[in-house]
């Protein structure tokens, strides 16, 4: 018994040794008992709280990285979109994944500058022709609203003529009844256009939503453009004044929209009526 | 006694050196997954030589896990730095000068001179570290590329250590 007192005391350090390695051997190939325990990992209150602090720093560190991941991620998850596809229901085909082309493109774009103070406003975009920007092509916001269309591209940067451009003019529409419109804008206020060309008899009120129409060839129907505010009777029209949804003091991320079958809308238009947008 | 608390502080800086800032160097795109070093062993590494083994152990296995909780590693640094503090006083012995150490003295940079630390620093990092990226690892199909972890690693503990102790010992001298 003496001897095993000995024996012990001359071997303690090895012994504790063993019992703390084995433990932490236990706790690392043990994938229940971590876990179960809260009060042992890092999302404990202790530990979250010292983390939640720091992570602000590394988080406004790594904004601009994210920022990228989230557009491209949100402009894929619109061209899986059902509205993004032309329907090739009625096609004898029969291979279920070709049911439907994409006529959408989004591609995520950087505003890297922007007038708002002129009558002919223009915001440049850091995508060009080499990403496969076009002429004519659709700008909107990460909100989903209209910013405008594409008027210029070089290789690496795009102009875009936004609503708040004297030049600008779309058809635009009712979201309650399909009314058709003009969109203008009078280059008083950026954050008012109007619609012109709307009968007077149609039911609008103020609040209303006014989208994109869908009969002009560079944007899907059913972009919101902006709300109704003020509603004047002009003679046989109104004149309308919407809120614009897109903030053009606060834009920075847009997306560009690129028809696929633009060409061939424009072409059999053009032979039957030449003045379409 | 006055030991006893400067050791208490150095307890809390290397941890919170290590926990804040060390473990976050990734995430602030300062470092790649090669250089992952480790200060806060440096709180065995000077404990003082008349520390019984047995406390040595726990403190040790005690680090181990509190930096484990932060980085939900589960056990794998409290294993290498319970190792760390067993091994520890060996190491001491075997290094130790003709005469022993002086008394009350500490195995620092400042009581036990640049090249009595390089060296003892060095070993113990090595094995510190090679412990810790071959379990974490648990493969040795990477076994260059983990040596390479181990050996960028151990020299940037190192040199944090050479630099703690440079920065924390100054004024006393």
């Amino acid at each position: 018994m003496k001897n095993l007192v000995e024996l012990i005391s001359k071997f303690k350090d090895f012994i504790i040794y063993i019992f703390f390695s084995s433990l932490s051997l236990y706790l690392l190939f043990s994938n229940g008992f971590y876990h179960q325990n809260s009060f042992l990992n890092s999302s404990s209150t202790l530990m979250g709280g010292i983390y939640d602090r720091t992570s602000s720093i590394s988080d406004y560190l790594e904004l601009e990285e994210r920022n990228r991941e989230l557009r491209i991620e949100l402009a894929l998850s619109k061209m899986k979109n059902q509205e993004s596809s032309l329907d090739l229901n009625n096609e004898p085909i029969e291979i279920i994944d070709s049911l439907s082309v994409l006529q959408y493109f989004y591609r995520p774009a950087k505003v890297i500058n922007k007038t708002t103070g002129y009558n002919e406003n223009h915001i440049t975009i850091n995508q060009g022709s080499i990403n496969g920007i076009k002429v004519d092509d659709g700008v909107i916001s990460m909100g989903n609203s209209l910013v405008g269309r594409v008027c210029k591209v070089s290789e690496h940067f795009s102009l875009v003529t936004p609503i708040i451009n004297a030049e600008f003019a779309l058809k635009v529409s009712l979201k309650k009844n399909n009314v058709d419109g003009l969109l203008t804008w009078n280059g008083s206020d950026i954050q008012y256009a109007q619609v012109e060309e709307i009968g007077k008899r149609t039911d609008v009120q103020s609040g209303d939503t006014i989208i994109t129409s869908g009969s002009s060839a560079f944007l899907p129907q059913g972009v919101v453009v902006g709300y109704v505010t003020e509603i004047v009777p002009n003679g046989d029209v109104l004149d309308i004044e919407i809120e614009l949804k897109s903030d053009y003091t606060k834009l920075l991320d847009v997306m560009v929209i690129s028809n696929a079958f633009r060409t061939e809308q424009k072409e059999i238009e053009a032979k039957e009526n030449p003045e379409v947008d | 006694m006055q030991i006893v608390i400067r050791n208490i502080i150095r307890f809390i800086l290397v941890l919170l050196l290590q926990v804040l800032i060390l473990n976050n160097l990734e995430n602030l795109g300062l470092a790649n997954s090669f250089i992952l070093p480790q200060i806060y062993i440096l709180f065995i590494l000077l404990l003082p030589f008349e520390t019984p083994t047995w406390l040595s152990i726990c403190l040790g296995f005690f680090i181990g896990l509190l930096i484990d909780f932060s980085l939900d590693t589960e056990g794998l640094h409290a294993f290498a730095s319970t190792t760390l503090a067993y091994i520890k006083p060996r190491l001491t012995k075997s290094l130790s000068p003709r005469d022993g150490y002086d008394f009350n003295s500490e195995p620092t940079l400042r009581d036990q001179g640049i090249n009595w630390f390089l060296l003892y620093g060095s070993i113990l990092i090595f094995v510190h570290h090679f412990l810790l990226f071959f379990l974490e690892k648990l493969a040795w199909s990477n076994f260059f590329s983990t040596l390479l972890t181990v050996l960028l690693s151990a020299a940037f503990s190192l040199i944090l250590a050479l630099i703690y102790q440079f920065i924390v010992y100054q004024k006393k001298r």
